[in-house]
């Protein structure tokens, strides 16, 4: 982090640049920065390839760009050194389930281009407490990892309850979900999809629930620097195509077939007669591309999170508006 | 004589505008990024607890008031590490010096283990260790009043009470009494057993840099052996020895910063949750660089007094 802070206070020489896209084309890849590691989220596989619900929001815009979702050059940041990548243009894109809140837009200069994923920070406990809420915790010792607003939160829901916790706070969520397990802990609190994903690394993860209270609102989204408009509207578009694609019915399997489609809606999205990607300084076949190569928003979470995962996250409030959930995209039009 | 010191000046100047202009544009390119440099967050409301602190601190107090709890709770456990480094290294270094060949070997061998391993790692034994073998609250260790479980060691406390689990007022933790952590043992074992180590090696190179003819001349006077020890080489060795004791007393400080790893409230991690909550890095890294400095001047400061008041230190 030192090294880090200290380096972009040395490259005093960097005068403004080109447009992100442009630099993305030149360099022949997309630099996203992601998670060092969360299941689900963004993860090495045993061969080394990134995989993960971020990582294909970065690879689906990097098929939007270069038609190859290949070309993406991923930088593994801690919760503390992410934001201060981006400013510096060290990354292109931050996709490392980061919560959208209003002093990171209003003043750390940074832009959320929507909201992927709806998550709010919950609770694991053991079992064997017949525990039932957040509440009864009273008294009680709780393991947090730095690196998020978890401790405020934790400290302000609390408040709220009226009731006092002693917070051990870790570097590291392994360590902090080992001394959870250990019994240093009576809790372990984080945002719920990552507790979904560490429980599984507990050795017996059935001995373990998660309350179904959250504490927060936490709405992750993809990340830009404020200041090019235009790179901002690419992955912005990018996030809400994918979800016009899902309730489109347009999937993987069926966007090549589906661009002889009679539906308007679908002849727009995938370009079939009108150019709506050359505003975004894309091909026609922009979507096109995007599903081709990672599929809708449903089959990117299905894929990462949910049924086709370990996690067996339920869609809940990421399913489409029309299935009782907050996801509504507005038109490709 | 004159051209020396215009020159030495014109340098000066030289160097001086390199640096003023360096942090005028790092201000108008940070200003241009966006990154926030402003130092008036320090008066805002923290809003998150810490499990331990020497000073009375509730998540309602300001970030300001985060940092010095922080830099406290540093203070206090690189003192005592410190102290206790010391103690356990000179009795590694007298056993590694001993004319007994076993204890001699066996202090060689930790010497060797304790240094070649990193202090994180010792860090993370410690921790586990501690953590693994106690019990749950509810099935505390008690002795002559003293609790011990996996949340800590807890002392009856004039002011503080008895400690005591009571299930109906508290089901998850044991209240009352003066707490010692597992973080906060396990972080004090570490660093001073990892110390230790360096500070055995020092006293030994100390006192094999006394000039054997030393030892035979006090003999000729008639000194017994512990009064030749006491009164010539302790005295000599000590002066060799101190500057690097003194550096070992600042590394110790400064690795305290890997409390956070295992979960001790101290800067480090008092300053990573304030920097992730106000995304002021510049500045909350320039505070600890400041704060870690001011600290070893004050180890500093300390040393050269002790160095000054007794009889065996360079005049």
């Amino acid at each position: 982090m030192l090294v880090r802070v200290l380096a972009i206070f040395l490259c005093l020489g960097l005068s403004a640049r080109a447009g992100t896209l442009d630099d993305i084309l030149a360099r022949g890849a997309l630099v996203c920065g992601v998670n060092t590691g969360l299941a689900g989220f963004g993860l090495p596989d045993n061969r080394g390839e990134w995989r993960g619900f971020d990582i294909d929001y970065c690879r689906a815009v990097a098929a939007a760009i270069f038609d190859d979702p290949k070309k993406v050059r991923f930088t593994p940041l801690s919760g503390k050194d992410r934001f201060t990548a981006l400013q510096s243009g060290e990354i292109d894109l931050l996709s490392r389930n980061t919560t959208w809140t209003q002093s990171r837009e209003a003043g750390q200069g940074l832009l959320f281009a929507g909201v992927n994923y709806f998550d709010g920070q919950a609770f694991m406990v053991r079992k064997a407490r017949g525990l039932k809420s957040v509440r009864e915790l009273n008294g009680a010792s709780i393991c947090v990892q730095q690196g998020t607003t978890t401790e405020l939160n934790l400290a302000d829901a609390f408040r709220k309850f009226g009731i006092t916790a002693e917070t051990v706070v870790f570097t590291g969520g392994d360590e902090a979900l080992k001394a959870y397990e250990s019994g240093r802990c009576d809790a372990y609190t984080t945002d719920g999809s990552a507790l979904y994903a560490q429980r599984l690394k507990l050795s017996a993860p059935g001995d373990h629930e998660i309350l179904g209270e959250t504490i927060s609102k936490e709405p992750f989204g993809p990340v830009v620097r404020q200041g090019d408009d235009r790179w901002f509207n690419l992955v912005k578009w990018t996030h809400f195509a994918l979800l016009d694609a899902e309730e489109l019915g347009v999937t993987a399997v069926n966007v090549e077939s589906l661009r002889q489609s009679n539906l308007p809606e679908i002849r727009r999205l995938l370009g079939a007669d009108n150019d709506f990607g050359a505003g975004l300084g894309l091909p026609k076949d922009w979507v096109v591309r995007i599903v081709r190569a990672v599929g809708n928003y449903g089959e990117i979470f299905e894929r990462n999170l949910g049924q086709g995962s370990p996690l067996k996250i339920p869609r809940g409030l990421n399913a489409q508006w029309r299935d009782g959930g907050l996801h509504y995209a507005p038109p490709v039009r | 004589m004159t051209r020396r010191i215009a020159l030495q000046a014109l340098l000066l100047a030289i160097v001086a505008a390199l640096f003023a202009a360096a942090a005028f544009n790092a201000a108008k390119n940070l200003e241009a990024r966006h990154i926030p440099t402003s130092f008036a967050f320090l008066w805002q409301t923290a809003g998150f607890g810490l499990n331990q602190s020497v000073i009375p601190f509730s998540p309602l107090d300001s970030y300001a008031r985060a940092l010095l709890a922080g830099v406290l709770n540093t203070l206090v456990v690189s003192a005592l590490a410190s102290v206790l480094a010391t103690v356990v290294g000179f009795a590694i270094g007298f056993a590694r010096l001993s004319a007994h060949w076993g204890l001699s070997r066996l202090a060689a061998l930790y010497v060797e283990t304790f240094r070649n391993i990193p202090l994180l790692l010792h860090l993370l034994f410690w921790y586990i260790v501690l953590l693994t073998p106690l019990p749950q609250p509810e099935q505390s260790l008690s002795f002559a009043g003293v609790l011990l479980n996996n949340r800590g060691l807890y002392f009856p406390f004039p002011g503080l009470g008895w400690p005591a689990f009571d299930p109906a007022r508290n089901a998850f933790n044991v209240e009352g009494g003066l707490r010692l952590s597992p973080e906060a043992a396990a972080l004090i074992f570490g660093l001073t057993f990892y110390t230790a180590a360096y500070i055995a090696e020092i006293l030994r190179a100390g006192v094999q840099a006394v000039p054997r003819g030393q030892s035979e001349a006090a003999q000729a006077l008639g000194l017994s052996p512990a009064q030749t020890r006491r009164l010539v080489i302790m005295p000599q060795a000590l002066r060799v020895a101190l500057p690097p004791l003194v550096s070992q007393y600042l590394a110790l400080t400064k690795n305290s910063s890997l409390a956070a790893f295992i979960g001790f409230a101290d800067l480090m991690q008092v300053s990573g949750t304030i920097l992730n909550q106000t995304g002021a890095a510049l500045q909350t890294i320039g505070i600890d660089m400041a704060l870690y400095l001011g600290l070893s001047m004050l180890t500093l400061a300390l040393m050269r007094r002790i160095e000054k008041n007794s009889d065996w230190g360079a005049k």
